[in-house]
Order: structure tokens, then C-alpha cells, then sequence
């Protein structure tokens, strides 16, 4: 899988415990993903969130030199 | 007099990945139907059963040994059974029936978006439904 890829990761287990897993978001995107996958599965008990690397956000800042 | 200039400063934004644990509610018949072929069980009948000592009314699957069909009423998700705490089925039938409905609803509503989907086995019993965000279906 390329680095950019987005993904998102449901494993379920044998007892029909599910987790659902984003890979690859920036920012808040990953929550937007996997709503409403989470609302036709069930009911959300448990969130973690885990800052995994930092990469280039689409917004940027630009400083204006000069007189 | 320079002229003004811009130096372009690309802000680095955490990529988040985040963890939610979710907790399976039955409510969406093509998700048990397609739950019922991947299990070959019989197709799941929307009927009024007696279980041993109350009625019932839903979507009937009849799990493998159990003496009683399990009852998903869709409309709150819940399911109702009578498996004498394991006397009358064995809980890990109704365990591969949860497991295959959420596998199979997770893959049904990321098809429904234009998402790729592939599953896997992994090791300790688990399936992972992989969906590339983006990807055709």
C-alpha cells in the first residue's frame, strides 16, 4: 500500500466484537470516514485516538516579508 | 524599494488514526440474509416463534443445534433467543452469527460508498474487512 492510502480497518472477532480502525487521515477526516460505518454497525463504546506520524496538511501558512 | 515577498511555511498536521469499538446491533435484513449464506444456514424468516416460555417476532435464523431459532428484530436491533445458557445451543454458533453479520454489513455499506473492499482471515479467529477509501468497488 502506498503511505497516502486511506484506509480504514474493521476487524471483527469471533465473539462479533468489532473495531474499526482509520489508517492514513489527516486531522478530524479519519472521525467523518468511518461515522457513519460506525452508525450501521452498532453503538460506539470506545474511541482511542493515536497520532501515528505527521504529514503535510493541505493548509499552510505564508509570511509576508518586506516594506 | 523590494517588493514584498512570501515565504511558503507547508504546516505539518498530524495524520490521526482512531479506534472505535463498536457494538453490534442487528438491524439490516440484507446484512442477515448475506450473514445466513456465508454460514449455510437456512434464509432467515420474518415470523412470530414461541421460545420456550415467550413469543417472539423478527427475522427467525435457525443456528445449528440450537433447539430454538434466534430472533433479530430489526427495528431495535436487539435479538432474542432461548439457548438455556448453552444447554440448547452452543454460544459459539450465535458468536459466528454476530461475527459474520458484522463482517458482511461492514463490506455492504462500504460498497454503498464506491469503497474497495477485501477481507482477510487472521489468525486468532478475527476477520478484517480492509476498505481503501477512494478505491473502486
Amino acid at each position: 500500500m502506498s503511505t497516502n492510502e486511506k484506509r480504514i480497518e474493521i476487524t471483527v472477532s469471533p465473539e462479533g466484537a468489532t473495531s474499526i480502525k482509520t489508517l492514513g487521515f489527516t486531522g478530524g477526516s479519519c472521525r467523518d470516514a468511518t461515522r457513519d460505518l460506525e452508525r450501521a454497525l452498532g453503538i460506539s463504546s470506545r474511541e482511542t485516538l493515536l497520532q501515528q506520524f505527521y504529514a503535510e496538511a493541505q493548509s499552510s501558512e505564508w509570511l509576508h516579508e518586506g516594506n | 524599494m523590494n517588493s514584498p515577498r512570501a515565504i511558503h511555511y507547508p504546516r505539518r498536521e498530524p495524520a490521526l488514526s482512531h479506534i472505535v469499538e463498536i457494538k453490534t446491533e442487528i438491524r439490516d435484513e440484507a446484512a442477515v440474509r448475506a450473514a445466513c449464506t456465508r454460514l449455510q444456514l437456512a434464509a432467515p424468516e420474518h415470523k412470530t416463534v414461541r421460545l420456550f416460555n415467550a413469543a417472539a417476532t423478527g427475522f427467525c435464523v435457525q443456528l445449528p443445534g440450537w433447539q430454538y431459532p434466534v430472533v433479530a428484530n430489526l427495528q431495535t436491533g436487539q435479538l432474542s433467543y432461548d439457548n438455556y445458557n448453552g444447554h440448547w445451543g452452543d454460544w459459539s454458533r450465535l458468536n459466528s452469527f454476530l461475527q459474520a453479520y458484522a463482517v458482511e454489513k461492514a463490506k455492504i455499506e462500504a460498497r454503498k460508498k464506491g469503497h474497495m473492499v477485501t477481507e482477510t482471515a487472521i489468525q486468532d479467529g478475527s476477520i478484517r474487512v480492509t476498505v481503501r477509501v477512494g478505491g473502486a468497488a
